[in-house]
């Protein structure tokens, strides 16, 4: 069975990380190690940041959910296995699942009951910087919206795909999918959003539901 | 100095900071469970004979026969216990839902590729997040999945092929072995490791606490029963085909607090007229 890291493997763990980041190896230990985590942190925060501004639009939700997502990792790296995909994947994959219940949770669970809230560690000067990487990631956002009308699987891998650039197999583990599902996914998905954005050029009024 | 100052002070820093308190306080949590180990008191409850109840519905096709298998061995203060029959299969008794990963490794290491998530009391895993499936079950037909729930070693399960659980089944047969025997080699779910195809696992998650869903606890083969105030737990066990996305913990439709469950279950049993059993009487021994 195995036991708690010892303090020796933990140390290890962070010198490895060091060299080569933190691997899945060392990924189940950033909940229990602040050095590993913090190594983990800066490894991803960038790509975490930008994921949800591609996404989200506000600047203090987007700093609520940023904390949430790091938040879900510590909570959750104790039941990472390789197999759910390589550390970044698995990442993505907990930010994907919180952006898209992002709505339905604020209505629930507002500020007191939140743990940490990303907002409130927001100053004058964050503010600035992140509504320009927000008015930067205006289109992507267009995008994420106009595959509203996908249904839930096919829009999941197109998001990870087209707006996320994950490779196909990256995406698939990130959604949970097998590689030859996700494909055929992503194939339907692009054909019908070709058609609907297309659709929705020519004229505004069409009433076809899908 | 103020360039200094300017790059350590923003919003990625500063939640780094928290983030990394975080961490180190669970950090060493950890370290003083570690430090505890075997000094944590088993509570009484974990010692306790179980009641099991299935859920009904599509989950569970064969499976009719439900047994309250017998939790009254000393090796309740792990989190699970793993026996070694004699005729080849492995039964794992799974005392308190708590070692994830340790439950998952002896499945695993007894052949049963698996993905468990235990979480805090009143929340379970948001649904559909892998695609179910069925194996064939070493008793007979099929299986693709189930709840349990009870104040004790409410799931436990059998590892074993087909040709093994009917060596057991011959030696009942002979007198060899007891009923309780039988019972508690195969456990309330019997898992055959040739069976499983290469994309397909065990999925277990459950809550220490009430069950979530009420159905379980009411419709169960035991009764209706209320909610042991010194814990229990439910478990929900199902087969995937292919990946598995993670848990996200959401919160449980019936997860509220232990006089709300018991109000509802009393409520549920006075409308069929029937009576709930209260935890410390003696459930019995059921099969079938």
């Amino acid at each position: 069975m195995p036991n708690p890291p010892s303090a020796l493997s933990r140390r290890l763990s962070v010198v490895a990380a060091r060299e080569r980041g933190v691997g899945p190896e060392q990924l189940s230990l950033i909940g229990l190690d602040a050095d590993l985590f913090e190594l983990f942190y800066r490894e991803h925060v960038e790509a975490v940041g930008s994921f949800v501004v591609r996404r989200v639009g506000d600047r203090e939700r987007a700093a609520d959910l940023t904390a949430e997502i790091f938040l879900a990792a510590v909570d959750s790296a104790h039941n990472y296995r390789p197999r759910r995909g390589a550390p970044r994947t698995w990442l993505f994959g907990i930010a994907r699942t919180l952006v898209a219940n992002d709505g339905r949770r604020r209505n629930r669970q507002r500020a007191g009951e939140a743990r940490l809230r990303g907002s409130a560690l927001l100053d004058e000067d964050d503010a600035a910087r992140m509504d320009a990487r927000i008015d930067a990631a205006a289109r992507s956002r267009q995008l994420y919206r106009a595959m509203d009308r996908l249904p839930k699987s096919e829009r999941t891998i197109l998001e990870l795909v087209a707006i996320d650039e994950l490779s196909l197999k990256e995406a698939a583990a990130a959604a949970g999918m097998h590689p030859a599902t996700a494909r055929v996914r992503l194939h339907r998905a692009r054909r019908k959003l070709r058609t609907e954005l297309e659709s929705a050029t020519r004229e505004t009024s069409n009433e076809e539901d899908l | 100095m103020t360039q200094q100052r300017r790059q350590d002070d923003n919003f990625e820093e500063r939640l780094l900071t928290r983030l990394k308190d975080e961490v180190a306080e669970r950090g060493a949590a950890a370290a003083r469970l570690e430090a505890e180990g075997a000094s944590i008191a088993t509570p009484a409850w974990r010692r306790r004979a179980p009641r099991v109840a299935f859920a009904g519905g599509a989950a569970l096709a064969t499976l009719a026969t439900v047994i309250a298998i017998n939790a009254g061995s000393d090796t309740g203060s792990k989190a699970f216990a793993v026996e070694t029959q004699d005729g080849g299969g492995t039964t794992i008794k799974v005392n308190s839902p708590e070692d994830a990963p340790g439950l998952e490794a002896a499945l695993e290491e007894a052949g049963i590729p698996a993905e468990i998530d235990w979480l805090p009391v009143g929340m379970t895993c948001r649904e559909a997040r892998y695609k179910p499936s069925t194996v064939k079950s070493p008793l007979g037909g099929s299986l693709s999945g189930g709840t349990m729930a009870g104040p004790g070693a409410a799931m436990t399960i059998g590892i074993m092929t087909a040709e093994q659980y009917g060596e057991i089944s011959e030696q009942y047969r002979r007198g060899e072995i007891s009923a309780d025997e039988l019972y508690d080699s195969k456990g309330n779910i019997t898992l055959d490791p040739t069976e499983f195809d290469a994309d397909q696992s065990v999925v277990i998650y459950g809550a220490p606490g009430a069950s979530p869903d009420l159905s379980v606890i009411v419709n169960g083969p035991t009764g209706p029963y209320t909610v042991d105030p010194e814990g229990g737990y439910e478990a929900h066990f199902g087969i995937a085909e292919g990946p598995v996305e993670p848990c996200e913990p959401v919160k449980a439709p019936h997860g509220g607090s232990l006089e709300e469950m018991n109000r509802a279950i009393a409520e549920e049993a006075a409308e069929r007229g029937i009576e709930p059993i209260t935890p410390g009487t003696s459930p019995g021994r059921r099969g079938g």
